[in-house]
């Protein structure tokens, strides 16, 4: 092999992002309409989050099957413009598990229906891509099961990417640009994670759902990609070390399984998530090769972030180019903030780049997103709204970046990322204002190797967002079935 | 300060277990009954006598009377409808918390709401008393509760590797790209949240290579080795060399079985490798990813065994002492202690404590536990309008949080007593929070903080503080709510329930051009009988906070242009003049005390106080009126603890 090439073990990535090996055979080998026609190559995905719901009437888009410029966007997503050709946007997609109120089918087929109060930002942003509506209260399991605990026999609760990395593999990373200590009556993280994988067995002992907690620092995002690749200029030492280190942890497997004896009940204990994640670990370290080629050896962004909000956000999207560009990963989430966020946008949004305000230009106030979405609680509701369109914009801006790069870079031979990749952008708020979860702001980049007819605003007529998830799973060739309550994929085509 | 004798629902019990006396959130005009002779606090450390109480006979026509009307399924105000429970059983079958809440809201107060008729004592006690049964208290009140293998923080990982390889990962990137620790119940050190991914297991093993090889390399590391003075060439010495680490590595003996065990290993290793000083290092690579470095293990007799309990050995004693007040593993002199039995001894263990709060270890106290008790991350989220505040900011930030954080410090290293964090007349600023306050101070620069008297100044203690002030402020101006939510909170530990669906407060200028006062604006916006259960105890200690304005300054105008009123009126009818009333009326009362014994105790257990703690807190706090809470002798009330000296098995029924 050339030593200008660099190689990856696609299984280091395997057990290198925290993802489940266990693929059933049978259901990722079925073909999908996007794999089987088109390409016969990984299709990737994204989601990226903006919190806090948006000024509806500079977001939404009025529906066509010819959207081809800038002109037909409107204001808020006006720099997404040079690539409106690519662009799938989703109107009337609705998601009931942010709404505080709300009936459900039990096990027995019979209905509960539940008041869940304040919260909308945690309830909002923690059901977001989870089949399952997160619940507040002091006790864990009723977080995680609701009111009737046997509710938990009709789903998992994983949220998306986790379904698609069990039935395809697919190796995904989970990033956000802050946290937030969040609501105390939901679950602390539920404001800033999107990914969550739910352990049925270790109820009990183990009551978290296990939050995949996100990479929140840039240039940790890069170590966690891409360090600890192997090339083949490995000498026979470090493969003594390698087959060493597997019969280390064969070892300590050994003793935690013993340890566990002394410590568990049978079939629910903390220190299976230990067991677990060892086992992984030591079962991936036979490595099989290098399989994934990047064309250049893969370096670090060659700026520092610092504190900067733009640089941070860039600084994510360039190192997820990377890795799509080096095969390294097949799917991320990410949240441009957390949801509630009361960060201030006065040093992003220069008063040069606004339109004016009542005929005069305005400055932007620092004023925090979260107060600003409130609007009608602010002194002058429409300054609120006018700020806010502006802030949406911005993060539209800095989406359109990363649609411009996955735009810009090869991938297989006559495509570019951005043919086989399906990002989607949005929040899970509308109404910022009131928390409504009607008609949320949502849209899609890319052409998902053919699953996705771009070039288009589709009023979806109130389709629920978990139908809109099992479309993007379907759309990536994991023949997800059900997802939440929901079996009716939306068809992108 | 006795005109607001009888205030705020947010005093519980005076005593102890067995001292019961007047209860100080006792409003007498509500109160047709005499003073109670009984509580929850007190149920949950006696046995019941008498004839139990029935849910059908006896809490249903209680409920009937007095909640049906606001919380029926016609009408279910908050979410919550108790006329559709015909039976324990339906009662018991819903949400596992309900009747806790249910019962704490009833004691605290909050229930029913002040403009509903008041529960009589006796059918406050049925409530209470029947709660109390389901609920299993009396039965488990010395139940030490139960806590799964807990595997270090992030935090206590990094200063475990640090004390025992010399290491510090901090600048590790596989350090830094492990997944943050979640929190729950409000510290990032609980043992049920601690999650493990075959990623992070990945970096734990990356780290420990990179300690490893610091560690041989360092000159402190082969002085480490070479205690046993011997050439690993020979097995006797490999031995010697194994032994020493695995019983620091493992904060215990290791068993001879399990030295014996990794020297098998190590020859596996080096019948490969045939380097004796690299297979040692993968040996001891594989030591730190071992569970019983990764986590802090206490064996259970027998897995499975129903409520079994034991006390603790001395080890593990010793690592719960070090964990607790350092974050890290035990030090020699604690293991010395340990190995010569003497960590049950009060005396040792007082001079323990004392030794360990002076060294700089223990600033893991400021920074892991006080730092989140106070919210300080939350700082980061504060953006005030800079048209108002030029110079806020991050650099002022920072400052404020480490403002409140070297208040804690000065009171953890000189064992202080607790209270004077609420009430103490000086603080710690730098040149810039100097210039903030308009303060004069001696600093030299932003990294210069110095002691100054706060005496001349109407400033007391943390609820003062710029940091607490902001974090609980709106961009735009002061929230009394907030403030006032926040005391009740992480001060006193009240029960607040999330707020129902919430209707935004009307703004201040309503349609007749008037402007309407903040208290005018909460007023309105508590008419509510579901709001006001809540505000009648949360409004006015904020408002009497509204001379501070939501960058900490003292303001005599607040941002609507009116003139700031600090003034309040509890529930009970009694005014409150100003902030320094608020101050001194939590340091009167024990709730405080209380409350940092629970917050401590849940950072020291590492899991939830449930409520048959709620006799050991009760203890503890009653233990340390005399002395303010002084730091030392809370934190040897709490290692008294049967949640501190104990651990039983997991039971089963927890399941669910």
């Amino acid at each position: 092999m050339s030593k200008s090439k660099f190689e990856i073990s696609r299984r280091h990535f395997l057990r290198g992002l925290g993802t489940a090996l266990a693929v059933p055979v049978f259901e990722s080998l079925l073909p999908t309409k996007a794999l089987a026609q088109e390409s016969g190559k990984a299709v990737r995905f994204g989601y990226v989050y903006t919190p806090n719901g948006v000024n509806q009437s500079a977001w939404y888009a009025n529906p066509t099957s010819t959207l081809s410029g800038e002109a037909q966007l409107p204001f808020s997503l006006k720099p997404l413009g040079a690539y409106a050709s690519d662009l799938l946007v989703a109107r009337k997609i609705n998601n009931p598990h942010g709404e505080y109120r709300f009936t459900e089918p039990t096990y027995d087929g019979s209905t509960v229906t539940v008041t869940e109060g304040a919260g909308d930002h945690a309830r909002a942003g923690g059901g977001y891509l989870s089949e399952r509506r997160v619940y507040k209260s002091k006790d864990e399991n009723y977080r995680i099961f609701g009111p009737v605990a046997e509710r938990k026999l009709l789903m998992s609760g994983n949220s998306i990417d986790v379904e698609i990395n069990r039935l395809t593999g697919a190796r995904t990373i989970n990033l956000a640009l802050e946290t937030n200590g969040g609501s105390d009556s939901y679950r602390a993280g539920y404001q800033d994670t999107l990914s969550y994988r739910y352990k049925m067995g270790t109820a009990g002992t183990g009551y978290t759902p296990s939050r995949n907690a996100p990479i929140v620092d840039p240039k940790a995002a890069f170590t966690a990609i891409f360090n600890g690749y192997s090339t083949d200029d490995q000498t026979a030492r470090d493969a003594i070390i390698a087959r060493q280190k597997k019969s280390i942890l064969d070892f300590v497997l050994g003793d935690a399984a013993q340890l566990r004896q002394k410590l568990c009940v049978a079939d629910r204990c903390k220190l299976d998530e230990y067991l677990d994640a060892v086992r992984e670990l030591e079962s991936g370290l036979d490595t099989d090769g290098p399989q994934l080629v990047c064309q250049t050896t893969p370096s670090a962004p060659n700026y520092d972030p610092g504190t900067n909000h733009a640089l941070r956000i860039k600084y994510f999207f360039d190192v997820l180019v990377l890795a799509f560009q080096c095969n390294a990963i097949d799917g991320f989430t990410m949240m441009m903030a957390s949801e509630g966020s009361g960060r201030g946008y006065a040093s992003h949004i220069p008063t040069s780049s606004m339109e004016p305000y009542n005929g005069q230009p305005r400055a932007m106030s620092n004023t925090g997103h979260h107060t600003l979405s409130h609007y009608s609680d602010n002194s002058d509701p429409n300054w609120a709204l006018h700020q806010i369109k502006h802030i949406d914009r911005w993060n539209a801006q800095q989406f359109a970046y990363l649609v411009g790069q996955l735009k810009a870079k090869d991938d297989y031979p006559g495509t570019k990322l951005l043919d086989n990749s399906l990002i989607s952008f949005g929040s899970a708020i509308a109404n910022g204002n009131s928390h409504n979860n009607v008609d949320i702001p949502l849209l899609i980049a890319g052409r998902g190797g053919g699953a996705v007819r771009t070039g288009r605003v589709v009023d979806f007529g109130g389709r629920q967002l978990c139908d809109y998830h099992l479309g993007v799973a379907r759309s990536v060739g994991a023949n997800l079935t059900k997802f939440g309550f929901n079996t009716n994929p939306i068809d992108f085509s | 300060m006795n005109k607001i004798g009888n205030i705020i629902g947010l005093a519980v019990v005076l005593s102890a277990c067995t001292e019961v006396s007047m209860l100080f959130r006792y409003d007498p005009a509500r109160e047709p009954d005499a003073p109670p002779t009984d509580d929850k606090h007190y149920l949950a450390c006696v046995a019941e006598t008498g004839t139990p109480i029935s849910f059908a006979s006896d809490v249903e026509p209680v409920l009937a009377k007095h909640c049906y009307t606001c919380h029926s399924v016609t009408n279910p105000v908050g979410g919550f409808a108790f006329d559709k429970y015909s039976s324990e059983e339906m009662a018991l079958a819903e949400k596992p918390d309900l009747w806790n809440h249910v019962a704490e809201q009833i004691e605290k107060g909050y229930m029913p709401p002040p403009n509903r008729p008041a529960m009589s004592q006796n059918e406050k006690l049925v409530i209470q008393r029947w709660v109390a049964r389901v609920d299993g208290q009396d039965s488990a009140k010395n139940d030490p509760g139960y806590v799964p293998p807990r595997r270090l923080s992030h935090t206590e990982y990094r200063n475990t590797m640090r004390d025992l390889l010399g290491y510090d990962p901090k600048a590790n990137s596989f350090f830094k790209a492990l997944p943050a620790d979640a929190a729950a119940e409000g510290f990032d050190n609980n043992a049920f949240a601690m999650a493990i991914t075959a990623s992070s297991a990945d970096s734990y093993m990356k780290i420990a290579e990179a300690g490893i090889e610091a560690l041989f390399a360092s000159k402190s590391g082969a002085q480490y080795l070479s205690t046993v003075d011997c050439n690993i060439d020979s097995d006797a010495c490999l031995r010697q060399v194994v032994q020493n680490f695995l019983d620091r590595a493992f904060r215990r003996p290791a068993t001879t079985e399990e030295v014996n065990n990794h020297l098998v290993l190590f020859g596996e290793i080096n019948a490969e490798f045939n380097d004796r000083e690299n297979s040692l290092k993968l040996l001891m690579q594989g030591i730190l990813v071992s569970p019983n470095f990764l986590y802090r293990i206490e064996s259970d007799v027998k897995a499975g065994d129903h409520l079994q309990v034991r006390e603790l050995n001395d080890f593990e004693l010793a690592s719960r002492i070090s964990y607790f007040l350092w974050s890290t593993m035990p030090d020699q002199q604690l293991f010395s202690l340990a190995k010569a039995g003497q960590l049950k001894d009060s005396t040792v263990v007082r001079q323990e404590i004392k030794r360990m709060l002076k060294d700089p270890r223990s600033n893991s106290l400021r920074d892991s536990f006080a730092h989140q008790w106070l919210q300080l991350n939350k700082i980061d989220n504060v953006s005030l309008n800079t048209d108002n505040y030029p110079e806020f900011d991050d650099s002022l930030k920072t400052s404020m949080a480490q403002e409140s954080l070297r208040l804690f410090d000065h009171i953890i290293k000189e064992d202080l007593s607790f209270e004077e964090l609420i009430s103490a007349d000086y603080t710690f600023l730098n040149s810039k929070l100097s210039d903030h306050y308009g303060i004069a101070s001696s600093s030299n620069g932003v990294n210069d903080f110095v002691k100054v008297s706060l005496a001349s100044t109407p400033r007391r203690g943390i609820l003062n503080h710029a940091s607490f002030l902001s974090i609980n402020s709106k961009n735009e101006g002061s929230s009394p709510v907030k403030r006032g939510a926040w005391i009740l909170d992480r001060v006193l530990c009240g029960d607040l329930s999330e707020p129902p669906a919430v209707p935004p407060l009307p703004p201040a200028n309503n349609n007749d051009g008037k402007i309407l006062t903040v208290k005018e604006r909460l007023n309105a916006h508590r008419i509510n009988a579901s709001c006001i259960s809540c505000h009648a105890h949360i409004d006015p200690l904020g408002l009497a906070l509204e001379a501070f304005g939501p960058g900490g300054e003292i303001r005599e105008i607040d941002e609507n242009g009116l003139t700031v009123d600090p003034t309040s009126v509890l529930p009970s009818g009694e005014s409150v003049a100003d902030h320094l009333d608020i101050i001194e009326l939590i340091k009167q009362k024990d709730d405080y005390g209380r409350c940092i014994t629970k917050k401590l105790m849940t950072y020291a257990t590492g899991r939830k106080m449930e409520s048959f703690d709620k006799c050991s807190i009760e203890a503890a706090a009653a233990a340390n009126r005399q002395s303010n809470y002084r730091v030392s002798d809370i934190v040897f009330s709490i290692l008294q603890t049967e949640a501190m000296r104990k651990r039983r098995s997991f039971k089963v029924e927890e399941s669910q």
